[in-house]
Order: C-alpha cells, then sequence, then structure tokens
C-alpha cells in the first residue's frame, strides 16, 4: 500500500502545482506527510494528526492540503507549527468539496466562452472549431454562436482552463501568515467519520459446557475515502458522546507515537474510556477492513442455562393457550475476572463454537457484547435448544374483585435429549403479587419476577402448575 | 488457478498485470486446497473450514487468500497453522474491498498522465495523444498540451502497473515466518448465501392410521463459490447470528443447477451438538455455485397417524393431522421444513391432500397439521337465548348442529373459546374446560344424519 502512494506523489504533486500557479495557491499532498496518528473511537469518529513538512514563504500563504479525509468534519480542523515558537497563524480555512466533474466544470463557464470542436462535415475533411458563450447549463446544455443558438453541442467541447474552486480530490484551503521562510513542521489535527472500530471474539465451549477458551480481535474499518500509510494507530473503548458541529480541540499529547514490545495493542484508562495503542504502525488502506489480535484467555469457567421467560401480560385477564413449543432460550454467560482474564473487554460480537464428536469446532450462535468491564458477568443468547421446549396455558381465572383477580397456569416441559436438564422458568409479574399455590418452590428474583428450576428429566416431560393473585 | 474476472474487465486486469506478483507478497488460490469442511445452519449462515498447503518466506510477508466465498464475512475469518510447530504468526488481517473496476482505475490515476486515441468517426483513423486525468467524478476532465475536455472521445490507456486494486474482495493476512517453509494452515470463516431447510413428504396409508413419511434436505448454495469434495454438516437448530450491517451482499443469482435425489433411506449420521442437532454427510459432496442440492433425511414408513375433524368457533370443520414424533416408528429430532401429504385414490395414484409447515420438533414431540376442510361436513352455531342477570352478569345458550352427507358416522370435536370469569350452567353433551379460555366437546354426528348440542354459561363481567 505504502509504495502505491510513494512513487506517483511526485507525479501529482508536480501537476497540482502547475495547475495552481496561476493562483498563487501552494498545494500540499501526501508526498509531504511525515507521520499520521490515528485514534478511533467506536461511533463512526475518529482523531487524525497528519503531520507534514512543508515550505511556506514568509507572509501570507494560500495553501491547499489534500489527500485529508473525505469525511472529516472541517471546523475541527486545527493546523499548527511543530517548530519552537509558533511561526504560522490561520487567517481563514475552508473545507473544499466542490468535486470537479464534468458538469460542475460546465456550471462555472456559464455566461464565459467555450470552444466547440465540430465533427469533420466530410471524409477528410479538417475539424472545425467555432467559439460559443454557454448560456444555461440546467439538464443539457444551450449554447450561442455568432449567429444562433443551439441545444446540442455538436462535437466536443473544450475549455481553456479550470477554475480554481473545483477540486479533483477533498481538501482543506487555509490562507495563514508565517513569520518566517522555508521548511518547517506542520500537524494537522481533525476529527472525521468513517473510521471506526469493534471487537470480533471467539470463544471455543469445552464439552461439558463448563469453560471457554476466549480470543478477541480488534476490526478496523476505513471508509473515509483516505487511505493512512505507516499509522500509529491507537483505539478508544466507550461510548464518547459526541456534539455534532461544535469546535474540538485535538488532544495531542507527546508519547503517543510510542511503540512497545509484542503485538497485542496495549490498554490503558483514558479518562472514563480505554485507550489501546496498536504496538507497531501499520497502514489503513481505504475500503478495508483490518484485523489485529487483541486478547486470549483459556479456560474461563462458564455456565451453561436454559431458560422459558413469560411476557407478564396474561396475569390480569382471562386468557387460554399461552403458547404451544414454546421456545427455550439457551445463554452461556461467564465473569470478566481470573485467569487471564480481567482487562476490560472492548464491545463487539463475540462468536461460539463447540467441538463435534470428530473434534471439529462447529459454530453454535453469536451475540453482541457492551463494554465490559473488569468482574462484570457476559451473558450470551447463543439460540434455542431443539430438544426442550414448552407448553403454557392459562388453565383458571377468576375476577376477585375491583382490580383483583387470581389465575392458574400450566406449563409443561418436554425434553427430547438423552440427558436431563434444568429449566429456569421466568414469569414478569407486576401489580402486588402473590403465589397462592405452586408444584415447585419459587423464588421471588425481584419486585416483578417470580422464578422457578424446573428438572426435566432425559426424555421426559416435567410439569410446573401455579395460580397467582394479582392486585393492581 | 481460477480466475474470477468479469468480461468487461478482462482488459484492464490484463493491463494491471497481476497485483500481488512483486516482492514480498503472495498468494494461495484453490490449487493449494487441501480439504474443505463446510457446516451449514437453517438461518443463511455457514461456517467454511479451508485447508491449504502454502509456501511462506521467512519474516514478514502478506499472502492473499482467494477462492473463498464471495459472501465471507471478513471480521469472522482466522488463519491458523496446522501441526505440531507453529510454521507462522499471523500479523494483522486485512480485507481489501477496493475492487479493480473502471472507475476506480480512472480515479487511481487521477493527476497520471495517459494515452487518449482519437477516432475518427468516419474514417475510424486513430490518433493517440497524451493526457493528464485532472479529475474521475461522475466522468473524465483530461487535460491536453493546449486546452482541457470533459470526456474522453476515445479509449484511454493506462500504465500497466495499477497496484492496490484486486479483482476481487481480498482476504490478506500479514504473516510472520521463522523460517521459509511450505505447511498446512486452516482458514475458518463465517459466509452467508448457504442454507438448507427440510421436505417431508407423508403418503397417508388407506387405513386411514398410518403414513408413510420421508424426509429430504434441500441445500441451496447462493455464495457464488462452489465447493468441491466438501464434507458437508448440516445443523438443525435456531442458532442466534449477529447480523453485520456492514456487510453489504450482492444479490443472489436464480439457481442454475438442481440436484436432485432418489435415495430414500438417510444419507446421514446424526449427533447432538450443543442444544442442536448435527448431521454428517459420511462421503464428499460438491456444492456447485447456484445449485440447489437434495438429499435424503429419513424415511419411516407405517407411523401412526391421528386425523381428528375439529369445528373451532364457528364455520367450516376442519381436518386436522396429528403424528406423535415417537419410537419405534419414528422417535428422532425432525428440523423444520415443510410437509405435504398424499393420499392414493381408487386407482392407486397418489393425491395431494394437503400440506403445512412443521417447526423443529424433538424426540417425544407432536406434528400437528391442519390439512383442510372437511367437504361433507355443515355446521351452524347460533345464540337461542341471551339475558341480563345482575348488574354485571349475563346468561346465554348457545345451539350447535352438525350435518353429515356421508354413508359412515363421523366424531367431531366442538371447541369453543369464552372470554372473561365464565361457568357452563348446562349442557346436552358432557363438556370439558382444558383452559382458563376454552371447552370442548365431543359430537357424534349419525351417517347421513346430523346432530346437534346446546349448552348455556354464565359471564361476569
Amino acid at each position: 500500500m505504502r509504495r502505491l502512494f510513494a512513487i506517483p506523489a511526485a507525479l501529482v504533486l508536480a501537476l497540482t502545482v502547475a495547475a495552481s500557479a496561476d493562483t498563487g495557491e501552494h498545494v500540499s499532498t501526501l508526498a509531504d506527510q511525515r507521520g499520521v496518528g490515528v485514534t478511533i473511537y467506536n461511533n463512526d469518529l475518529a482523531v487524525v494528526r497528519d503531520r507534514r513538512r512543508l515550505t511556506l514563504p514568509r507572509g501570507e500563504t494560500h495553501l491547499a492540503l489534500r489527500d485529508v479525509s473525505a469525511k472529516m468534519q472541517p471546523q475541527t480542523a486545527v493546523l499548527q507549527s511543530l517548530e519552537a515558537g509558533d511561526h504560522l497563524a490561520v487567517v481563514e480555512q475552508d473545507f473544499n468539496y466542490d468535486l470537479l466533474t464534468p458538469q460542475k466544470l460546465l456550471e462555472k463557464y456559464v455566461g464565459r466562452d467555450v470552444q466547440v470542436v465540430h465533427y469533420p462535415d466530410a471524409v477528410g475533411a479538417p475539424r472545425r472549431t467555432e467559439r460559443a458563450r454557454v448560456l444555461a447549463a440546467n439538464g443539457g446544455v444551450v449554447l450561442r454562436y455568432g449567429n444562433r443558438i443551439e441545444t446540442t453541442v455538436d462535437g466536443q467541447l473544450v475549455y481553456p482552463s479550470i477554475p480554481a474552486n473545483l477540486r479533483d480530490r477533498p481538501t482543506l484551503v487555509t490562507d495563514l501568515t508565517s513569520d518566517r521562510a522555508g521548511e518547517q513542521n506542520v500537524e494537522l489535527d481533525y476529527l472525521t467519520g468513517g473510521l471506526s472500530w469493534a471487537a470480533d471474539y471467539t470463544a471455543l465451549l469445552s464439552p461439558n459446557d463448563d469453560r471457554l477458551d476466549l480470543r478477541g480481535l480488534i476490526t478496523l474499518h476505513n471508509e473515509s475515502g483516505t487511505s493512512y500509510n505507516g499509522a500509529s494507530v491507537q483505539l478508544v473503548a466507550g461510548d464518547v458522546n459526541v456534539a455534532p458541529n461544535r469546535q474540538f480541540q485535538a488532544q495531542t499529547t507527546a508519547d503517543t507515537y510510542s511503540v512497545s514490545a509484542g503485538r497485542r495493542p496495549k490498554e490503558e484508562p483514558l479518562f472514563e474510556y480505554h485507550l489501546y495503542t496498536l504496538p507497531r504502525r501499520t497502514s489503513i488502506a481505504d475500503a478495508q477492513t483490518k484485523q489485529v489480535e487483541l486478547m486470549t484467555a483459556a479456560a474461563i469457567p462458564a455456565t451453561t442455562t436454559l431458560e422459558l421467560r413469560g411476557e407478564g401480560s396474561y396475569y390480569r385477564t382471562a386468557a387460554s393457550d399461552l403458547g404451544q413449543r414454546l421456545k427455550i432460550a439457551t445463554y452461556v454467560s461467564f465473569r470478566n475476572l481470573g485467569g487471564d482474564l480481567g482487562a476490560p473487554l472492548p464491545a463487539g460480537t463475540i462468536r461460539v463454537y463447540k467441538r463435534d464428536t470428530a473434534g471439529t469446532a462447529q459454530f453454535i450462535g453469536s451475540d453482541n457484547i457492551d463494554h465490559t468491564p473488569r468482574g462484570e458477568v457476559v451473558r450470551l443468547y447463543l439460540g434455542n435448544s431443539f430438544d426442550l421446549v414448552a407448553n403454557k396455558k392459562q388453565t383458571d381465572y377468576k375476577s376477585l374483585g375491583t382490580n383483583l383477580s387470581e389465575s392458574a397456569y400450566r406449563i409443561a416441559i418436554t425434553n427430547g435429549k438423552a440427558a436431563a436438564q434444568d429449566v429456569l422458568v421466568v414469569e414478569p409479574i407486576f401489580g402486588d403479587w402473590t403465589i397462592v399455590e405452586s408444584s415447585l418452590p419459587f423464588t421471588k428474583t425481584s419486585s416483578t419476577t417470580a422464578t422457578w428450576t424446573v428438572h426435566v428429566p432425559a426424555n421426559g416431560e416435567a410439569v410446573l402448575t401455579y395460580r397467582a393473585r394479582v392486585k393492581w | 488457478v481460477v480466475k474470477r474476472v468479469a468480461p468487461l474487465l478482462a482488459a484492464l486486469t490484463a493491463l494491471a498485470t497481476a497485483a500481488p506478483a512483486a516482492g514480498r507478497d503472495g498468494a494461495t488460490t484453490v490449487a493449494d486446497r487441501r480439504g474443505i469442511a463446510v457446516t451449514i445452519y437453517n438461518a443463511d449462515i455457514a461456517l467454511v473450514r479451508d485447508r491449504r498447503r502454502i509456501t511462506l518466506p521467512a519474516g514478514e510477508s502478506r499472502l492473499a487468500l482467494r477462492d473463498v466465498s464471495d459472501r465471507m464475512l471478513p471480521e469472522t475469518a482466522a488463519l491458523r497453522p496446522l501441526g505440531a510447530s507453529a510454521a507462522f504468526d499471523v500479523v494483522e488481517q486485512n480485507f481489501e474491498a477496493a475492487l479493480l473496476t473502471p472507475q476506480a482505475v480512472l480515479q487511481a490515476n487521477v493527476g497520471k498522465t495517459v494515452t487518449v486515441s482519437h477516432v475518427d468517426r468516419r474514417t475510424h483513423a486513430r490518433r493517440s495523444e497524451r493526457a493528464t486525468v485532472l479529475a474521475a467524478n461522475g466522468g473524465v476532465v483530461l487535460r491536453y498540451a493546449d486546452r482541457i475536455e470533459p470526456s474522453a472521445d476515445g479509449p484511454i490507456a493506462f500504465a500497466p502497473d495499477q497496484r492496490g486494486l484486486r479483482e476481487w474482495p481480498t482476504l490478506i493476512a500479514t504473516v510472520d515466518a521463522p523460517r521459509a517453509a511450505t505447511s498446512d494452515a486452516e482458514l475458518d470463516y463465517l459466509t452467508t448465501g448457504l442454507q438448507w431447510s427440510a421436505q417431508y413428504t407423508a403418503l397417508l396409508l388407506n387405513d386411514g392410521e398410518h403414513a408413510d413419511l420421508h424426509g429430504d434436505v434441500t441445500i441451496v448454495n447462493h455464495s457464488g463459490t462452489a465447493y468441491a469434495n466438501a464434507t458437508l454438516q448440516l445443523v438443525a437448530g435456531e442458532v442466534h447470528v449477529v447480523r453485520n450491517p456492514r456487510s453489504a451482499q450482492p444479490a443472489p443469482r436464480p439457481l442454475q443447477v438442481i440436484a436432485h435425489t432418489t435415495a430414500r433411506s438417510s444419507q446421514f449420521d446424526e449427533q447432538p451438538l450443543f442444544d442442536y442437532h448435527l448431521y454428517t454427510l459420511p462421503r464428499r459432496a460438491t456444492l456447485a455455485d447456484a445449485q440447489s442440492k437434495q438429499l435424503a433425511l429419513l424415511d419411516a414408513p407405517g407411523v401412526p397417524i391421528r386425523r381428528t375433524l375439529e369445528l373451532r368457533g364457528s364455520g367450516r370443520v376442519g381436518v386436522y393431522a396429528t403424528i406423535r414424533n415417537a419410537e419405534p416408528e419414528l422417535g428422532m429430532p425432525l428440523p423444520a421444513g415443510s410437509i405435504r401429504f398424499y393420499q392414493r385414490d381408487a386407482r392407486g395414484t397418489a393425491q395431494y391432500v394437503g400440506a403445512g409447515r412443521i417447526d423443529h420438533t424433538p424426540r417425544g414431540g407432536t406434528i400437528r397439521l391442519r390439512l383442510g376442510n372437511a367437504a361433507d361436513l355443515t355446521t351452524s352455531t347460533k345464540g337461542i337465548e341471551s339475558r341480563q342477570t345482575g348488574p354485571s352478569e349475563y346468561e346465554n345458550a348457545t345451539l350447535v348442529t352438525l350435518t353429515n352427507a356421508r354413508p359412515t358416522a363421523r366424531e367431531v370435536l366442538v371447541v369453543e373459546p369464552f372470554f372473561g370469569d365464565w361457568q357452563i350452567i348446562e349442557s346436552s353433551l358432557p363438556y370439558r374446560k382444558t383452559s382458563a379460555g376454552t371447552a370442548e366437546w365431543t359430537v357424534q354426528v349419525p351417517a347421513n344424519g346430523s346432530a346437534s348440542l346446546t349448552y348455556r354459561w354464565r359471564t361476569r363481567t
């Protein structure tokens, strides 16, 4: 990727300097870049610190900074000199995204003269060139020749030059004054969209479903329209509030370009977030997804639970069948503590695998996790059990007065597995409630939740019946 | 080496002289494949394990992994060395989606010098002229030595080396090998574009109490890639899959090949996997792109089937079939899919009598489907009395009449929904309260005759 830009950059520079010679514009491209640092946040936001070496004359300069992100937030751009003593003062800056297209070029020439090269009238005849004025360029073109008006271009349009404010690529244009002439190092800092990152984890569940091996990767996405070559990359994990269209002073710390040993990103706290620094410089090309390893941890204690969750909407009214063959969800949970764990886990997706009898790791489900600090429990919804299903119905309903009723339920859980299973039945109940009768002991796990553990024998069925009285 | 280049791009590719040739960049293609295994799930997701023999130089190098699924989810890809001693480390992985398209080539050449061939429209004579590409946004703007033109009036020739653009989205691993060596590696990834479902046919036998049940699985490959001689596995169950909105997927192509099976008995071995079921095809199979493939899953003759006639609420009497998934005839996990019922007519031709969908059905579960309506049974339900008996108490009476046009007696289950706090106080036939909102009666309807049911109930609101 680096080679791609190293060679043509000289050409680009030569061209653009030539192109803008008439406007007195000073152009800086990737060829001037001496380093780039990128700090990427989770929510489509990044801080870019672009260091360039420029040769500026003393006094006022019209500077065009090319090869910046197409999704830059221009109001956040700050250009400063890195030389001792502040030599630069920005008078005015402006993110120019009026792109040069054939249509834009035509529009800029409305009211001005162009040449039209007509097709030859006969074989071997010379091409005839005629001057015309562009009268309009709205959904077509209207041209006035010396003696007539035409509404199509009979031939090829030829322009003498390109207007200065049309750009082939997104360009940041600033008017600045320098109090000295010659080479100096500058840094352009800005916020941009189009860059984001997330974590992708792979977990391998042990044969007994009681241990997990976890591997985490960082996945970066670049859709910013620009490549960052040999960049030092830092990532911030946390929900950073983004105030749109507000002035932002980009943070610049002296030691952000440090390189540590090893290949894993180094983690450190930053404000209420966590900062990860990639140990080596890397190039992020446009339209690229990049992955680097974040962490690994082996044999993490894990628990698997089966859960049947109710809806709570039926306790105040008469109902009948509450569902045949209700799905029973499977969850795997583990605590971010102990062993190789305990570091904060950035938000992302965990994909869980388990080995089949031949030892092949098979995919068994995936779930998203939020930013998980040390000590917190990660709970993953992996899917629904094939072999355990529940039938549920309201068997009785009595109105006992105003806003007081009693209803009875029967939950039958069947197990098609060759092993007994425990199923957690979770019923949300609202209002002032009591369980007046129950075939199995229940736990009031919160003011609005009753929970039962139902032991379902292998290839068998277990039935839970209970009666609830609700006042509201 | 399979070159998957659209014809339109062929000329450009020829100009772009095989991008990964230079330096320490290598590539692995289908020619290096030592085996491939595919596990397909119900929910448009599949796990591919692709084993390759790769040759790496000592130190760090970039390896392009070609001939993978077009619909690979790149964030799930993992390349790892096989064998006792790790032959390499993966430093980072990149998925490059900057494609070699005419527009991308133009954009990559902004600021560069190209050659435009002007063609005379009448004589077809060509004249070459050097130009600089000024912009390539929604059309090209070219600067010639003496003028600027807003389009190219002839083909543009670019410099032969167009690095950084690829003819296909490509996964590139940066690997670090302690020494130059050839070793086996496995690339695992999840992909969309592969799915499977079950289709069952039940042939109802003349005794009316049994059916021959046959199940096939249909595997559909829309992933844009063929999997030749693959180890094929299927997972039945509802696996939760996180969908990444970023992974834009190409539209599926219409199926071109449909491979049918004539096998009757199961072609798969089944084993439990976590809370799902895993089916393994014991032989290798080839999944061509844009192909639908059918394989036999189960064959169970003489399965007991219960047919019932049910009047639910009012209207027509429904015909229901209930199959218990129990031994000895069945008793195996039945993956979700469609089911079609057939019955032989007097000439022995199997006639279609109904269809439906079944959910994943474990051992010991039941399949219950409404096949259609009974043509020879008609019903009428009417309220014959309604009065208020208290401030919020009402009493009602209903008459249900069933008429049978067949020369055989029929038994009909009448299922009636009730609302609120209710009680049946009188009934001409015994009733069963099956839930807080349902009562049921069994009514015998004589041959070529009719039967009636009257009941009276009280509700409080």
